[in-house]
């Protein structure tokens, strides 16, 4: 039963609730599945205004409560990390749902099948969270990954930061799905910094097939500092195969997933390579 | 609670349990064009209704979000005496057959169609992706949707 | 022919537009939850966690004790009176196997106890408190194993049996057996060219209507019990109902309103008995409403083996094959002996062949029940036979549209199977009237680009395949069902249509309205149909066997005629004493004479009702069919499949289909489309996922996947008409034939594509590159 919901207006009257116990409630799609037996107070962090996206030089700020839909149509954002955010928000769940699930519930949720994550792991986003009456901090995405809701526990995330570093950036991102509006069977994201023909700061992270959208430290090593170039990429490729924990579940075997996440890092990073590559010879 | 809406351009008052879903208020509020598909996952579109203009699932949306805000569902359209240029469009273009995803998917179009007023198919296939219909094959429903732009695109442009 | 006979009708053949449809898009169409439920009680099943199991004890008095619960009913509390759910006409063909409740459950979701409580949330806590001795038994799932000895027996209890005289036997679990032949099929195979054997199979798949199963029940003030139920056999409900629970026909009334889809799940009568005996219990109004996941677990398609053995000649022509079927019926046999004889009668005859054997089983396994599901039985066979023909005709080096020329029935043709294998019983001897078989293959392969196209997948990643299937059904259940209809004259010339026929979505109102329109000279308008109420509206079988076009239609065909001949008979009268009535025309909402006077039907109305010879004129009228003369179809898919993933999409696909005249082409358009994707979808991503205890993992939306607009691809519809002689205005049918194509056309594409066989469908991402990495190997 749900026995109360708060609809505060200011963020420090949000963290009182959630602090003495109440659950923050934004987007609400996965709020009602099975019935909502559980005994809760909840609190809507929709009327908080932390919706919006920010613009800065080093950094895109989105409030946490931005659906994803206002993610998946924002031409305004900028450069490679603009264009990853925006593929990666169109192709969630269907069209109302993305009117409705917000870029941190998304994260908050801890399904792990959720594609935010997996672009923020390769965008080494972070979130912003405030907890009690301590200044709001930022909480690696990675972090996020590992720790579950004790990033910001009693509190909430208001903010998700992604950085916009210089260079020559460019990704790969590859999801499968059984229909058009199904959740991931597996996904992947890459990113990569093109220098002086080899790849730098490379960022690798794969979700729906593991237990928690994840990076892959192996796979990045074996692209860093190197030509993207078939052997690298097979390396590459070599790498996920031997690292990669398959975490079963009953919706395909665990062969067939792990093959195809295999299949999918290739795409990514041969998609990453040609759009690094554009203007040469 | 006591909740102050609007519903349909008109202001409402009702009174709900802090875990109702909107999907139960409208329907005990006589909204009985708001359906119900599936076991409030969101998953089949048929409880669709407009908040603010933009297609969200009422089996899923807390009826308290309510507030404050604006709702629209497919009584708002239009009546036989009157209806809207989708409702003639769904019907003249064998677009229903049992009707029950009917409601849901008008709305869905209504709201992409207030955006783009002549949407391409992609379009169309985007802004319905979460109105499952098990009847159709969808075929006249991308057909309705088309139609209903023309004549709204068309009375647009002779001044109407 | 058939256009010059079309080219004289009016209302026949014009796409006009559904009677309810604008009621529909406005939101004002009532639903059986659109009703005043407001004092309502909830009707609950408890579903039972065990997949075979007896409730040695079932103590309900602590559920009973719960505030809010108004009555708990275990099977202790009703009547034992063994029925079929199966909506099928009296007597069944199914086996007399379930109860309202049992003392044993025979899979997870079955019912344990019925519940009526003020909310869905009491109701749950009072099936949790229920106090149950469980002895869990043994299951078995796999049918091949249900019938061996010493498999667990599902049914065993005394009262199961089949009440018509075929083979049943509870004790091997066999719920079903039937075989026919003619010729010698083995000394066919002996002596044939080429002799060929190969099994294929399909798997479980739910309809999904949007609407779920729902049932409202009450008493009326005279204490009958009123149940207002989203059903597509209203009649068989009320029988059923009454049967069940001991109670006479004339205390029940069923009344279905506007329905959200039925597809065959709800050809069943699975909430009525139960909604019954709670309002009877309670002496309430009682709303029972399947989730979505109980919905997945009411009824579903038959997953089917079918085993082909074939003998043919050099050029492709057949000498006779043999089908055996196994089919899967779940934990109870409704349709178990009906599903699996239409693998047989609606497959085989498609092509000519002297010898033809046939022989099928269904057998009890402890899963979730095979209903009536679109196609019933023709879906899975007609997978087996469409993939078994693109095989020979490979190794015949044939063409494969060019073997379906070669061997397809044709008009004045008959075939044994027609004589032979009815549903439990001969069927009934017949010779093909209309086929446009020829001309759909003709079309079909033109607007996919057959020759174009086909053999060339490139040598990507992604590889690009056509493949087709030809395909019949029928049109009605010939000499068993009937259909009636009734119709009075209104004072402005309109007239009421009552029927029983069951609208779900198909326009049935609408196309009875345009043939009774047409035969009396008025428009559709003038025609306002009340359907499916028992008390209200004359006996329709319901809507099932693709019949509602052929068999009610002609039985509004007949009323409109004779209400036709009663209104000349006064109008003559009215023009004068030497006025001869046959020499009456009704056209334009008149009557008129040769000699150009005239009397418009609403003066004939007020003339009979209010001042000569005073009297209603209406009739009434009934039809059964002497045949079932098939639809024809052929279908084209292209497909792309991904050789890395295994992924196949379908990029277009071309359905052209012989209905005989499509009274409402728009309608019947829509008939086709919606069975299509249907199909495609069932092909591709739907799939029922078992843990090993039987249960269903994946009963919802979420993870049962079913097409939405983002999936779609080009779907093209081409009707050709032909003209039906036994068919109203040479209508035959078009609700099912459809959803039996993408299966065999899809694997026949695949194999265009990637060169791998898939006979075991669905064809989901792992399967298929599961077949492409051993095909290389």
């Amino acid at each position: 039963m749900i026995h109360a919901y708060h609809q505060p207006t200011a963020v420090e009257d949000a963290i009182a609730l959630v602090a003495r116990g109440a659950v923050p409630v934004a987007g609400a799609t996965g709020l009602y599945a099975g019935g909502c037996r559980r005994d809760a107070e909840l609190v809507d962090v929709t009327g908080l205004g932390l919706a919006g996206i920010e613009i800065h030089d080093d950094r895109i700020a989105i409030g946490a409560t931005t659906p994803l839909q206002a993610l998946a149509t924002n031409e305004a954002l900028p450069g490679m990390e603009g264009a990853l955010l925006r593929r990666c928000a169109r192709q969630v769940a269907s069209r109302p749902l993305r009117n409705m699930i917000t870029a941190g519930g998304n994260v908050a949720h801890m399904v792990y099948w959720a594609d935010l994550p997996v672009v923020l792991l390769a965008l080494d986003g972070a979130v912003e969270v405030r907890v009690g009456a301590a200044p709001a901090r930022q909480v690696p995405i990675a972090e996020v990954m590992r720790v579950g809701k004790q990033a910001w526990d009693g509190g909430l995330i208001t903010r998700i930061v992604v950085p916009r570093r210089n260079g020559r950036f460019s990704f790969g991102y590859e999801r499968m799905t059984r229909t058009a509006t199904d959740y991931s069977l597996s996904t992947v994201c890459a990113t990569a910094r093109y220098d002086d023909g080899v790849l730098r700061d490379v960022l690798f992270a794969v979700g729906a097939v593991t237990a928690r959208p994840t990076r892959m430290p192996s796979v990045e090593a074996a692209l860093e500092g190197r030509a993207i170039d078939d052997a690298s990429v097979g390396k590459a490729v070599e790498a996920l195969a031997s690292d990669l924990t398959v975490a079963p579940n009953f919706r395909a075997p665990a062969d067939y997933r792990r093959d195809l996440t295999i299949v999918l890092a290739r795409r990514a990073l041969v998609t990453m390579r040609v759009w690094a590559t554009r203007g040469e010879e | 609670m006591r909740i102050s809406t609007t519903i349909n351009g008109v202001a409402r008052t009702f009174d709900c349990e802090p875990g109702a879903t909107l999907l139960e208020v409208l329907r005990s509020l006589g909204y009985k064009s708001v359906k119900q598909g599936c076991d409030h996952e969101g998953t089949c579109g048929a409880c669709t209704v407009l908040l603010d203009g933009e297609a969200v699932l009422s089996c899923i949306t807390p009826a308290p979000r309510a507030a404050g805000h604006r709702i629209t569902t497919v009584e708002a359209l239009g009546d036989p005496s009157h209806p809207h240029p989708l409702q003639e469009a769904f019907v003249d273009a064998g677009a229903v057959q049992c009707g029950y995803c009917t409601p849901g998917m008008i709305l869905a179009a209504s709201a992409l169609l207030d955006r783009v007023p002549s949407p391409t198919r992609a379009q169309i296939a985007e802004a319905l992706s979460g109105n499952l219909c098990r009847c159709t094959g969808y075929v006249k429903i991308f057909d309705a949707v088309e139609n209903a732009a023309a004549a709204m695109h068309g009375r647009q442009h002779h001044g109407r | 022919m058939a256009g010059e006979q079309m080219d004289n009708l009016r209302v026949v053949g014009q796409s006009v537009r559904k009677v309810d449809a604008m009621g529909m898009a406005c939101g004002l169409e009532q639903y059986v939850g659109d009703y005043d439920v407001s004092d309502a009680l909830v009707g609950y099943v408890v579903p039972s966690p065990y997949a075979h199991a007896r409730i040695k004890k079932i103590d309900a008095s602590r559920a009973r004790a719960i505030p809010g619960v108004h009555a708990v009913l275990t099977w202790q509390d009703l009547p034992r009176n063994v029925h079929t759910t199966a909506g099928q006409g009296y007597v069944e063909p199914s086996p007399y196997d379930s109860f309202i409740l049992d003392s044993k459950v025979r899979f997870v979701g079955d019912r344990v106890a019925l519940v009526a409580a003020d909310t869905i949330e009491i109701a749950e806590q009072a099936g949790k408190a229920l106090d149950i001795e469980w002895e869990v038994l043994e299951p078995v799932f796999a049918p091949e194993k249900a019938m061996l000895p010493g498999a667990p027996v599902i049914h065993d209890e005394p009262e199961a049996h089949m009440p018509i005289p075929v083979p049943y036997d509870a004790s091997i679990n066999m719920a079903a057996s039937a075989s026919m032949g003619a010729g010698d099929l083995d000394a066919v195979l002996k002596s044939s060219h080429l002799a060929y054997s190969q099994t294929y199979s399909t798997h479980y798949g739910q309809h999904c209507p949007i609407e779920p199963h729902i049932c409202l029940g009450y008493l009326d003030p005279r204490d009958r019990v009123v149940l207002v139920s989203s059903t597509q056999v209203p009649f068989h409900a009320r029988r059923i109902t009454a049967q069940a629970l001991g109670i006479p026909v004339r205390r029940i009334r069923v009344i279905k309103p506007r329905i959200g889809g039925g597809f065959g799940a709800k050809q069943e009568v699975l909430l009525e008995q139960a909604v019954a005996a709670l309002v009877l219990a309670t002496r309430r109004k009682i709303l029972m409403r399947l989730s979505r996941t109980e919905e997945f677990l009411s009824r579903t398609r038959h997953p089917i083996k079918v085993s082909l053995d074939g003998g043919f000649n050099a050029d492709g022509t057949i000498n006779g094959i043999r089908m055996r079927v196994l089919s899967n019926t779940g934990a109870y046999g409704s349709h178990a002996l009906t599903v699996m004889c239409n693998c047989g009668s609606k497959v085989l005859p498609l092509y000519r062949m002297p010898a033809v054997a046939f022989d099928a089983k269904a057998v009890y396994t402890n899963l979730p029940v095979g209903g009536a599901y679109r196609g019933y039985g023709a879906t899975q066979a007609a997978f087996a036979m469409e993939v078994f023909m693109d095989e020979v005709a490979e190794k015949l080096g044939i063409d494969p549209l060019e073997l379906r020329r070669r061997n397809h029935i044709l008009p004045g043709e008959s075939s044994p199977v027609f004589a032979a294998l009815g549903e439990g019983k001969p069927g009934v001897e017949q010779r093909i009237g209309s086929s446009g078989m020829a001309r759909c293959l003709t079309l079909g392969a033109q607007a996919i680009d057959w020759a174009g196209k086909r053999g060339r997948p490139g040598d990507g990643v992604v590889r690009r395949g056509i493949g087709m299937c030809a395909l019949m059904q029928g049109s009605s259940i010939p000499e068993i069902d009937m259909a009636s209809v009734s119709m009075k004259l209104n004072d402005d010339g309109s007239f009421n249509l009552a029927c029983g026929a069951t609208d779900l979505g198909t326009g049935s109102d609408t196309v009875l309205a345009q043939i009774a329109a047409e035969v009396l000279g008025v428009t559709v308008d003038d025609v306002v149909v009340t359907s499916s109420d028992t008390d209200l509206t004359p006996f329709d079988v319901g809507a099932y066997a693709s019949s509602t076009t052929y068999l009610s239609g002609e039985a509004a065909r007949r009323a409109a005629a004779d209400i036709g001949e009663q209104i000349k008979a006064v109008a003559a009268a009215m023009l004068g004493p030497d006025v001869d009535p046959s020499k009456l025309v009704l056209e334009d909402k008149q009557v008129k004479a040769p000699d150009g006077r005239s009397v418009p039907l609403g003066d004939v109305a007020l003339r009979s009702l209010y001042q000569d010879n005073q009297h209603q004129i209406a009739s009434i009228a009934s039809a059964i069919s002497k045949k079932s003369p098939p639809p024809f179809s052929a279908h084209f898919a292209e497909v792309l499949v991904d050789t890395e993933t295994g992924q196949v999409a379908v990029v277009k696909y071309v359905a052209a289909v012989d209905c005989g005249t499509a009274i409402n082409p728009k309608l019947a358009e829509g008939q086709v489309e919606g069975a299509v994707l249907n199909g495609i979808s069932y092909a591709l991503t739907e799939e029922y996922l078992f843990d090993d205890k039987g249960r269903m993992r994946n009963a919802g939306f979420a993870d049962y996947k079913i097409f939405s607009t983002a999936d779609q691809l080009e779907l093209r519809t081409i009707l050709v008409p032909t003209w039906e002689d036994t068919g109203p205005y040479g209508a035959k049918s078009v609700s099912e034939i459809c959803i039996n194509g993408p299966c065999p056309a899809i694997s026949n594409a695949i194999y265009d594509a990637v060169g791998v066989r898939l006979r075991d469908t669905p064809f989901t991402p792992p399967k298929v590159l599961a077949a492409i990495r051993s095909k290389g190997r």
